[in-house]
């Protein structure tokens, strides 16, 4: 006691440590800490982030304007969503074909009635994002109001961005799949009969390896979800970068290249 | 500098962090407005130790907000603070190249520590990766710290224990 009483200022930085230790002790254990006061605190930040990004992108137009880009700025949007849109349609025309010659030979020998399942989406804004981070963390303008839940898989034009790990009235806070160690079941889309599990990894990008040995997967094969586990079916990963047959596993691993530009999003879709 | 002042700066610094600060971002990075600051007042200022204050305050708000577990920031905002204070002991603080060193040594020992307590909690993102864009941040960082401190030390009382102090 008299130490402490000595020495004031030592005592309350090692206070102030051991508080936070505590705190990131809790918050490790408990996966983010999520009870009203953090909700309430994202609440409030959601509607003055919002307001702040969009004097934040009107600045922005208006420079990118001062310097006669912004017509090209719009052109190179819309053919980027132009892209998104046909990369999309080529995986689920691919999906659909192998889906519906399947379901024909089923339907045929069971008589069984095939039933329409599309996504329920609901698309939002990113209201936060911070370019001195080396996270890929976000927080989205759409919530608990939208029917939005924890655990929700979120994506864009490009495919699978990663999931809601919180949420609350009028926000989400969405983790990007390189940012968790969480393990995505997959399949290829040439076969999609050859299936696998990939998480993030320490390169910032995705690896893991194949259920069969025997697998014909090369570098280029494009992954998408496979529907078991946390994510649906049909979201496009990425693109396989390397394949490497490892004799002690005897499995193939592989490194993907995602298929999201985590840095350069905008608009996001969140899948209920 | 009153506290109120400071708290200010702080709660300013952590409104535009990651809304209005994007539209003024230079090839996607924008400066870390908070360990800015933490810097630059930890430098300027001893004895009321706002760096350390703020810095667990608002490093606590941020990972609240932004991050997927909360501490990362604060901690890491409180070593850097501290560490400032220590060296600021030996560091003649009116010579902004004392200020560069010890801003270059906190952004890289910020980013160390952030990334190992993250890493603690579960991000898989390797050492290499978390560094890469630290250049580019560091560089934007460093001239907002540059004007902050060029703003601040003209309203810097003298302190005795100053090894400058006549």
């Amino acid at each position: 006691m008299r130490w402490i009483t000595e020495h004031k200022l030592i005592s309350v930085l090692i206070l102030i440590l051991l508080i936070l230790a505590v705190i990131f002790a809790v918050s490790v254990f408990t996966d983010g800490m999520n009870n009203t006061a953090t909700g309430a605190v994202n609440k409030g930040m959601s509607v003055i982030s919002g307001g702040l990004s969009s004097v934040g992108n009107t600045i922005r137009d208006n420079i990118t304007g001062l310097f006669a880009y912004k017509a090209l700025q719009e052109q190179i949007d819309e053919l980027e969503n132009e892209n998104d849109n046909l990369r999309r349609q080529l995986v689920e025309t691919q999906l659909d074909r192998e889906e519906l010659e399947q379901l024909e030979e089923l339907s045929g020998a069971l008589n069984f009635e095939y039933a329409s399942n599309k996504f329920d989406m609901v698309t939002a804004d990113i209201t936060s994002l911070d370019g001195s981070n080396w996270t890929n963390i976000f927080t989205i303008d759409r919530g608990t109001e939208s029917g939005i839940e924890a655990g929700d898989a979120v994506v864009n034009g490009m495919g699978l961005v990663g999931r809601i790990q919180e949420t609350g009235d009028g926000w989400s806070k969405v983790v990007s799949i390189i940012d968790e160690d969480i393990q995505v079941s997959f399949k290829l889309v040439r076969d999609r009969k050859q299936l696998g599990v990939v998480s993030g990894n320490a390169s910032a990008s995705i690896s893991g390896y194949m259920m069969d040995a025997d697998s014909t997967v090369m570098e280029g094969d494009v992954l998408v979800t496979s529907g078991l586990g946390t994510y649906p079916r049909g979201l496009e990963i990425g693109n396989v970068k390397t394949v490497v047959y490892n004799s002690n596993t005897l499995l193939k691993e592989i490194t993907v290249e995602p298929a999201v530009n985590f840095r350069g999003l905008e608009k996001v879709a969140v899948i209920k | 500098m009153k506290y109120w002042k400071a708290g200010i700066a702080f709660l300013v610094a952590f409104l535009i962090q990651t809304s209005l600060l994007n539209g003024i971002s230079i090839g996607g990075y924008t400066p870390n407005l908070l360990l800015c600051l933490v810097i630059v007042f930890s430098f300027l200022y001893e004895e009321d130790m706002y760096g350390v204050v703020y810095g667990a305050v608002f490093g606590v708000l941020y990972d609240v907000c932004y991050n997927y577990i909360i501490g990362p920031t604060p901690i890491a905002l409180v070593l850097v603070a501290i560490f400032i204070l220590l060296v600021r002991e030996y560091a003649n603080i009116e010579n902004v190249i004392n200020l560069w060193f010890v801003s270059v040594v906190s952004m890289v020992g910020y980013y160390l520590i952030h990334w190992g307590l993250c890493r603690i909690g579960g991000n898989p993102v390797g050492i290499v990766y978390a560094l890469r864009d630290l250049p580019g941040i560091g560089i934007y960082s460093l001239a907002v710290v540059t004007i902050i401190y060029f703003i601040l030390i003209r309203k810097v009382v003298r302190h005795r224990k100053d090894r400058y102090f006549r």
